[in-house]
């Protein structure tokens, strides 16, 4: 009796919040949302109304769930490896040594309801005070009944579209069931001895993975299955599966009586997914965040203080102490072009007809390096780390968000970001003309000058580029999610302009002529809009 | 003497109109606390005078020290305090404090030194140098307060200002707060009526969405916070 109490309450905070996220979700389509006003999760017979759709769409959404695994993940796969020239098994065979590995062997070492923290368990355990041993057995109810009905449905359907048994279908969802309880059990047990719980271990559960592909679809396809179906009838295999069950379920609602005092683990909200998802959205601002160590105080001189004034002082100061984060990203670039040109140099003395035959065409690799110079701009990553380290707070005050100020900083910033990004093309035209004077090849040609002046402003594109389109859009929020649908066009329509590039095969001064054309126009309306648009623009989220 | 008119100003959030037509007149000399629940809408207010964020509808005008030629309401007439300070990180305290006269220099001739200003909160020599990164909620909020000073802008929004501060620190801002009003309009909200009787002249409340003044004189009743009270529980049955 008392856990039916418990479960009502699981299942009512549960329906409890899937309508009020109906209400959410219908307020956020666009026109027709507006017509339910917020009070609409006050409105007590709105949602009467939504909670046999809650409950139908809740269960209907879990059974399309488990299908949709059992299908894609074991049926689909077992259909199409038995349809491999080289394998002569038949699917159904496939199919149940795949059911048993996948959902009867490696799901219970992944999966614990027992320790799986959710908002619902969070909420029952910690704020309703119930008691944690009687939820987590009215949670494993929940989880496991209908668990067992749909797979039961589902198992019987493919068994028999793949030409097997109904009894064999029976008999295999049984023994999964067990194995879940006993898995489900060894959790237990294994917290219990050593504190351990499995499924936190993100090492092991990677290494599972490894092996359970090997085991299921690796195997398969070598030709080698366990023959499953002749085991179900083997009374030592049912009996073995019954007593693996019998003792799961003993230990999980007779025997242990440690879940009062193993709540704080169960309830760990750290482990919400939640909470998960939050601490991966954080690594973006952790991409770009300054360290202690990019901050030494003392290195600022009496003299650098007096050399610069008011923003450009701010500029100094801000450029200086994230050298690491902008600066870096030019060394490596420069990197790849020294190993780029010693490379050709070794070409060069190795196979000489070679090297030379590189030097008279490097400048056609022209539509190539539009491509790869695409992935080489410093630009947006100084976007993020301006914006985070120094704009989102400024941002915040009057004077910031002033129109002179703007464009003042928006200049200041296009030179500095401008002369950083002309490093890396002018090591590479360096590269470029030393490598044709060893090779004997003319470099001093029309061909070299275009090839020289379009990657020069190609690099000046690509820094105003995303630059304009941090002043036009300003998409970041606090943790750096982009949120402007107009920044992610841009920059998809530059990328398959440049991916674009790839696809042109002849080089020289007419792609020169075109790619300058283009880039310089790019760049004059962009500094036009910039100047016009900007200071109504720029502007915290 | 100059004024600041707020003239019906309306913010809605989500279809929940949080301020609805907020009106009222400000002077130049004197310290207003305005007060209000949780919730009512200070925050939303002073972003709206700020330029923060838009309002949906109003606007805010200021005259010269004249009181006549009223403008619309400028980002560089106000001065604006965070509960919340936000400052750059990457800078240090002595850093920012430089940026900040270099760039007031222009508009300002009674700009003293970087030390004299870092003295009249009473910022330690040893953390003058230190990043913001580290600073306290508290040395950031005298970092702010330090804004104003410099760039002595006509209008100060304080949110919840001085509950960072320790007592010392306190009443030395509550004394600048005091020096300074003669030349400016000073609005901040408060929880805290002790406060609010102590540094302000006038009380204006907001109260569902709507600005009013209170009587001067009730200030220095002894049932000051209870009619008060009153009046902020009036406003929400009302509501």
């Amino acid at each position: 009796m008392k856990m039916l109490n418990t479960i009502k309450v699981i299942q009512k905070i549960n329906i409890a919040v899937r309508t009020n996220l109906y209400i959410y979700y219908f307020r956020r389509i666009p026109l027709i949302g507006q017509l339910l006003n917020p009070s609409a999760y006050n409105n007590d017979s709105l949602k009467g109304m939504l909670v046999p759709m809650a409950i139908i769409l809740g269960e209907l959404f879990n059974f399309l769930k488990k299908t949709a695994y059992l299908i894609l993940v074991v049926a689909a796969p077992a259909f199409f490896i038995a349809q491999m020239k080289h394998i002569s098994i038949s699917a159904v065979d496939i199919w149940f040594y795949l059911l048993f590995i996948l959902s009867g062997v490696f799901a219970p070492l992944q999966v614990s309801e027992v320790f799986k923290v959710t908002n619902n368990k969070v909420t029952c355990i910690k704020y309703l005070k119930i008691d944690a041993r009687e939820y987590t057995h009215s949670w494993l109810l929940i989880r496991y009944v209908p668990f067992f009905v749909y797979f039961t449905i589902v198992i019987i359907g493919v068994t028999l579209f793949l030409g097997g048994r109904i009894t064999d279908a029976l008999l295999i969802t049984v023994i999964i069931l067990c194995l879940r309880m006993a898995g489900e059990a060894f959790h237990l047990w294994l917290y219990g001895k050593t504190g351990v719980i499995l499924t936190r271990k993100s090492a092991i559960n990677v290494m599972l993975i490894v092996i359970m592909l090997i085991a299921s679809y690796g195997v398969t396809m070598l030709g080698y299955v366990l023959p499953v179906s002749k085991y179900l009838y083997n009374p030592v295999v049912i009996i073995a599966a019954l007593i693996c069950g019998g003792i799961g379920v003993y230990m999980l609602f007779i025997g242990d009586e440690k879940y009062r005092s193993d709540y704080v683990k169960i309830t760990d909200t750290s482990f919400l997914l939640s909470n998960a998802v939050k601490q991966s959205q954080t690594h973006l601002v952790k991409q770009v965040e300054v360290k202690d160590k990019d901050l030494d105080t003392m290195a600022l001189s009496e003299e650098f203080h007096r050399k610069y004034q008011g923003y450009n002082y701010l500029h100094a100061v801000f450029f200086k102490r994230h050298k690491r984060l902008i600066l870096n990203a030019v060394y490596t670039r420069l990197t790849v072009v020294a190993i780029a040109f010693i490379s050709v140099v070794i070409i060069r003395f190795v196979d000489s007809q070679l090297g030379i035959a590189i030097s008279q065409n490097m400048t056609r690799w022209l539509p190539f390096l539009v491509f790869i110079m695409y992935f080489m701009s410093i630009g947006e990553k100084s976007c993020r780390v301006m914006f985070n380290n120094c704009d989102f707070s400024l941002l915040h005050y009057g004077f910031y968000r002033n129109r002179n100020t703007i464009l003042n900083n928006f200049t200041i910033r296009l030179k500095i970001l401008s002369k950083y990004s002309l490093i890396v093309p002018l090591a590479t035209i360096l590269g470029t003309i030393t490598f044709s004077a060893m090779c004997g090849t003319p470099w001093l040609t029309l061909d070299m000058l275009a090839f020289a002046l379009t990657i020069i402003i190609l690099s000046v594109f690509f820094v105003v580029h995303h630059l304009s389109m941090y002043y036009l859009s300003q998409p970041y929020t606090k943790e750096l999610k982009i949120k402007n649908p107009f920044f992610r066009f841009m920059n998809w329509f530059i990328y398959m302009l440049c991916f674009a590039c790839l696809q042109i095969k002849v080089a020289g001064m007419v792609f020169a002529g075109i790619v300058m054309a283009f880039t310089i126009s790019y760049i004059a309306v962009a500094l036009v809009a910039v100047y016009r648009f900007s200071p109504r623009t720029f502007r915290l989220k | 003497m100059m004024k600041l008119f707020i003239e019906n100003i309306t913010k809605s959030y989500d279809g929940k109109e949080v301020l609805k037509g907020a009106s009222m007149t400000f002077e130049q000399g004197k310290i207003y606390g305005l007060i209000g629940r949780n919730g009512a809408g200070k925050t939303t207010l002073f972003n709206c005078l700020s330029d923060e964020i838009k309002a949906d509808k109003g606007k805010a005008r200021i005259t010269d020290a004249h009181g006549r030629y009223a403008h619309l309401l400028d980002t560089n007439d106000i001065g604006y305090v965070f509960s919340t300070p936000v400052l750059p990180d990457f800078l240090t305290g002595y850093e920012f404090l430089k940026f900040y006269i270099d760039i007031n220099r222009g508009s300002r001739s009674d700009i003293k030194s970087i030390d004299e200003y870092f003295d009249m909160v009473q910022m330690p020599k040893d953390d003058r140098f230190r990043l913001i990164k580290g600073y306290s909620h508290g040395m950031k909020s005298k970092i702010q307060m330090l804004c104003f000073i410099i760039a002595k802008p006509p209008v100060i929004l304080l949110d919840e200002p001085l509950t960072a501060f320790d007592v010392v620190a306190s009443l030395e801002m509550k004394r600048i707060l005091k020096d300074m009003k003669r030349d400016h309009i000073i609005i901040f909200s408060t929880h805290i009526l002790q406060l609010a009787t102590n540094l302000c002249d006038e009380i204006v409340i907001l109260n569902d969405g709507k600005l009013s003044q209170i009587d001067s004189y009730m200030l220095r009743r002894k049932d000051f916070e209870e009619r008060i009270i009153e009046l902020l529980k009036d406003g929400d049955e009302d509501a």
